[in-house]
């Protein structure tokens, strides 16, 4: 059997992965500044300009940073499907900057225009990356559940899009869609638990057994999950067919709610607990830092599901402040800042100092980002989460200021850890972007001709090996790269 | 153990190197450990282990070097390796 070609050229250069990494600061500092500037008049009420710019500071500017970099890096290796023109990837990050410039300047007081550009500019970003993303996951050659959870993640981030574009279109000068508050709560429920939920559950079947050496969840488990998200993301469409009318008393909003109920289950609560139960099971019980954030962002989900029919009952709009808050910056963005620490020193190990194993000394991964400025990031992080709670429920201005600070020095503080991390380089290697003379090493094992290296000289699709997997029917396969 | 793995490689024979157990390393001790062992191994020579999962990341290295493997993977996920290096 043959390879087919499972090479390192099919994977994203690092440079992909490490610009939308390196453009999370940026968009904490943005939300960070927009506390600073306007305090307690961000965290008032849901419908204020000011905490719509806070809240997509969050979602555009560092959750989805994250994940769309997570999704080029992740997706060769876990799908077995190449993206297609890798490098678009970086238009994709500019135009994508552009839009989330566009989007807050104009809610800050900027004119229509700005909004009109961040329209076009989301657009086109989005776009580029659904279909470079949607072609590599629509031909995968594992179907894993991992795969399906991050299929069920990009529809979700199709739909938000759309629906996103058409109520930004009432910031340009057009007027908002019909129903506004049901297209939010359509839009609320497919971004946090479609796109981001999805994907971190998805995400976390790989990542935690295999950084934590945590038992990994029963794929029955897993299918279920997916099977319950499914359908919470699908049951508030239903809403869409009261015509804006109020049904036993309950609002069309109220009806998508209650529609997104057990997917808000699995993610908010199942998902946690069960994550919670295999992190305490794993096999080493090293101590790693950032095992806080993931415990953090896990505990804080335990939450979200009493707060959000607390934020539903109550006419007071602190709740739905405070839901939106908890959410985007207690437990998605506790667990990404969790995994960015663990993430981004396992690429730069495996681009960087893999191959030079067993030919000159090479660090251990770990000793490339130290476990105090992971566990100082979460002291930062997590303090504004706390305060920003406190600063929400007691409408308080100087804490509100005072988690804007906060924020900033978790900013800062992310910002340094990259830049540390990813300057690292091998001895003897040249700077990056330069050539060099012992980068690669030179390998005393010759390449024999007969093992396929690339795509093109295999004349077939990459990552032959994982479709023989897929279509092997017994429970175990076997494989190997020997020529036919 | 040894019938099973020589049942799994056929390439092995009734010669059955010792299986190096790395299921209890975090990523990326496992390729770590492989690729150390792998730049010893000299011509002929066989390398097993019973790694985490399918190493998909670490074939491309070891295709690299020259070193042809084999892998079979388990029901409970795990999967064993087997590299020689080739003359």
């Amino acid at each position: 059997m043959k390879t087919g070609g499972l090479s390192l050229d099919q994977a994203p250069p690092l440079s992909v992965p490490a610009g939308f990494f390196l453009s999370i600061p940026p968009g904490i500092l943005i939300a960070a500044c927009i506390l600073l500037v306007n305090g307690t008049a961000a965290l008032a009420s849901p419908w204020a300009d000011q905490t719509l710019a806070l809240a997509h500071a969050g979602t555009l500017g560092v959750l989805a940073m994250g994940m769309m970099g997570a999704l080029y890096q992740m997706t060769p290796v876990i799908a077995g499907a190449a993206v297609p023109f890798t490098r678009v990837a970086h238009l994709v990050l500019i135009l994508l900057l552009a839009g989330l410039a566009g989007f807050v300047w104009r809610l800050l007081g900027g004119p229509a225009a700005a909004m009109a550009w961040a329209i076009i500019s989301f657009k086109l970003s989005l776009a580029a990356f659904l279909l470079q993303l949607g072609w590599a996951l629509l031909r995968p050659a594992t179907r894993s559940e991992t795969v399906q959870g991050m299929r069920l993640a990009l529809l979700s981030l199709a739909a938000i899009t759309l629906i996103g574009v058409m109520m930004a279109a009432g910031f340009s000068g057009d007027s908002f869609p019909q129903h506004r508050v049901l297209w939010v709560q359509i839009h609320l429920t497919l971004a946090l638990l479609g796109w981001v939920g999805g994907l971190i559950m998805a995400v976390s079947w790989q990542v935690i057994p295999m950084f934590y050496l945590a038992p990994a969840m029963d794929k029955g488990t897993q299918r279920w999950l997916l099977g319950m998200l499914l359908a919470g993301l699908i049951l508030p469409m239903a809403a869409m067919f009261t015509a804006g009318q109020t049904h036993a008393g309950l609002s069309p909003g109220n009806i998508a709610a209650i529609g997104a109920l057990p997917a808000a289950v699995v993610v908010w609560l199942v998902h946690p607990l069960l994550l919670l139960r295999s992190i305490a099971r794993r096999k080493r019980k090293r101590s790693d830092a950032s095992l806080l954030f993931w415990r953090a962002g896990l505990g804080t989900a335990l939450l979200l599901i009493p707060v959000a029919i607390t934020a539903l009952l109550l006419p007071d709009p602190r709740w739905q402040v405070l839901f939106g808050w908890l959410a985007i910056w207690g437990w998605a963005a506790l667990i990404m800042h969790g995994m960015l620490s663990r993430i981004v020193p396992f690429l730069v190990w495996f681009h960087r100092y893999s191959a030079r194993v067993g030919l000159q000394p090479v660090p251990s991964m770990r000793s490339l980002l130290s476990q105090r400025r992971i566990q100082a990031g979460f002291i930062l992080h997590s303090s504004s989460v706390v305060i920003g709670v406190a600063a929400i429920i007691l409408q308080s201005d100087i804490l509100a200021r005072l988690t804007g600070l906060l924020l900033a020095g978790t900013a800062i503080n992310l910002a340094s850890m990259l830049i540390h991390v990813l300057k690292r380089t091998p001895v003897g290697a040249a700077p990056r972007g330069r050539p060099s003379s012992s980068s690669p090493p030179t390998l005393p094992f010759p390449s024999p001709p007969c093992l396929p290296r690339t795509r093109a000289a295999t004349g077939g699709r990459p990552y032959d090996y994982l479709v023989r997997y897929q279509r092997t029917p017994s429970s175990t396969f076997a494989t190997s790269n020997l020529p036919s | 153990m040894v019938k099973s793995v020589s049942y799994k490689f056929s390439v092995l024979g009734s010669q059955v190197p010792e299986i190096v157990d790395l299921r209890d390393l975090e990523a990326p001790g496992p390729m770590e450990k492989v690729l150390l062992a792998c730049s010893q191994l000299v011509v002929g020579e066989f390398f097993l282990a019973h790694v985490p999962r399918v190493p998909v990341m670490l074939f491309p290295q070891l295709e690299s070097r020259g070193l042809r493997w084999w892998v079979h993977e388990e029901a409970d996920q795990s999967a064993l390796l087997l590299i020689r290096k080739e003359a």
